[in-house]
């Protein structure tokens, strides 16, 4: 019989209610919402499919794909550098905090439920990091981990709209599983892009969440 | 079962209630009372933004390096319950920076009757309301009203001119909470503040026993 015991640990990493102080994030959407970009369901649609995706394809997947061989591989140095450019790839401060602020929170929680034993250290403690380290760990196949990091994504995305804009948590839904219908073939993928080609540039993205920095008024870290 | 490792012994207050019941004002009212003979600090929630750290600054409550503010985003009940991540982040801050600390308050973000704080936060829980919210709000119920460890009843002098019933209220309170402790107060007037002082030495700092 085929050893299932690792869906336990995925499940338990990917529940929304993991906490992990996710809630208090848009992770950029509430910057797009203030410029304007986003501002219903359908523009919520293309942004997911387009901007966060191309985020996932081209930034947080293949590093998580890299991280996640690394750990099997207990090449510590490796883990760490890769630790660095997530950090270095985030375009503003608060989503590099965010990112590792949640990935602290998750290596915590791992610490103090399946395995008070593991140590690593890591600069930054970038969630897409923390998650390949603990699949790897716990014997989660990268495509799994990969999955579920694209789930993560687009849910807390989507928890934050709730409150962001005048859609209902059964339109979320059907964005959700849209999102994730999109996403699955690169998920295979994933760990064909080259190091040196990860990352990305979306101006508008990155020049909302600079913005929102600042805000006035706003309902999310970042 | 998994429990919050309590590295410090500082104890841990939250204070919750409605927006504008008095929760910042308590605070206030404690750090002046206690802020010179406690290494004490303070642990505000904004939803969104540090404007009640920002308060008590202003009023030099504690020295600015005592007070840190912590930005919740939409859910203050969230921060204070369910994810409770980021203030332990700033439980641990604020323990690293103050050795010795002996007591931390730490204020929610305005909320909802339902909101109360995780038992891996905080030791005590003081709740917050006021008579202008409406006189029926302690006999609305709810698992702060009738569990904290001290209910509030704040700006007992403003009942005449909201049409707030106080004797109706106390008999609801007690109602409510059986033999748990409520004050009928007014923060900014004084009216029962001894009495608070006194219950928060005995009831949070045990200030009443000697050490043998």
């Amino acid at each position: 019989m085929d050893d299932w015991n690792w869906v336990a640990r995925l499940l338990h990493f990917s529940d929304s209610a993991l906490p992990v102080g996710s809630y208090a994030h848009s992770f950029g959407l509430e910057g797009v919402c203030q410029m304007g970009i986003v501002d219903d369901a359908k523009s919520l649609s293309l942004f997911l499919k387009r901007d966060v995706a191309h985020a996932l394809r081209t930034i947080d997947l293949p590093l998580l794909a890299l991280a996640h061989t690394a750990a099997m591989d207990g090449a510590a140095e490796k883990l760490a550098l890769l630790d660095q450019l997530s950090w270095a790839l985030r375009p503003t401060r608060q989503l590099r905090e965010a990112a590792s602020k949640i990935g602290r929170q998750q290596w915590k929680l791992y610490q103090r439920t399946w395995n008070d034993s593991f140590e690593i250290e890591l600069p930054h403690y970038q969630s897409p990091i923390v998650l390949a380290v603990i699949s790897a760990n716990e014997s989660i196949p990268v495509n799994a981990a990969l999955s579920s990091l694209a789930y993560q994504t687009y849910s807390a995305l989507l928890q934050a709209a709730l409150k962001l804009l005048p859609i209902g948590p059964t339109t979320t839904q059907q964005l959700l599983h849209e999102a994730l219908l999109e996403i699955t073939p690169h998920l295979e993928t994933a760990a064909d892009v080259p190091e040196k080609e990860i990352g990305s540039f979306n101006p508008v993205w990155d020049i909302s969440a600079s913005q929102h920095e600042t805000a006035n008024g706003r309902m999310f870290i970042s | 079962m998994i429990m919050e490792k309590k590295t410090n012994q500082a104890i841990r207050v939250g204070i919750g209630g409605p927006v504008g019941s008095g929760k910042s004002t308590l605070c206030l009212k404690l750090c002046e009372h206690y802020g010179k003979t406690r290494n004490m600090a303070v642990i505000t929630n904004d939803i969104y933004t540090k404007e009640d750290a920002k308060m008590l600054i202003r009023h030099d409550a504690l020295p600015e390096e005592r007070i840190l503010g912590v930005e919740t985003g939409g859910c203050p009940h969230t921060a204070i319950r369910d994810d409770i991540s980021m203030n332990l982040d700033a439980v641990d801050v604020m323990n690293e920076r103050f050795d010795g600390l002996e007591l931390i308050l730490i204020e929610s973000g305005g909320d909802n009757l339902t909101a109360t704080f995780s038992p891996e936060l905080v030791d005590v829980f003081i709740y917050v309301i006021d008579v202008t919210e409406g006189d029926d709000i302690p006999r609305k119920g709810g698992p702060a009203i009738a569990n904290s460890d001290l209910l509030v009843v704040n700006k007992v002098e403003l009942a005449p001119y909201v049409g707030a019933d106080v004797d109706q209220m106390k008999l609801d309170c007690a109602g409510k909470r059986g033999t748990r402790p409520f004050l009928m107060t007014d923060l900014r007037t004084g009216v029962m503040l001894d009495e608070l002082y006194a219950w928060f030495d005995r009831d949070v700092l045990f200030a009443d026993i000697v050490p043998a």
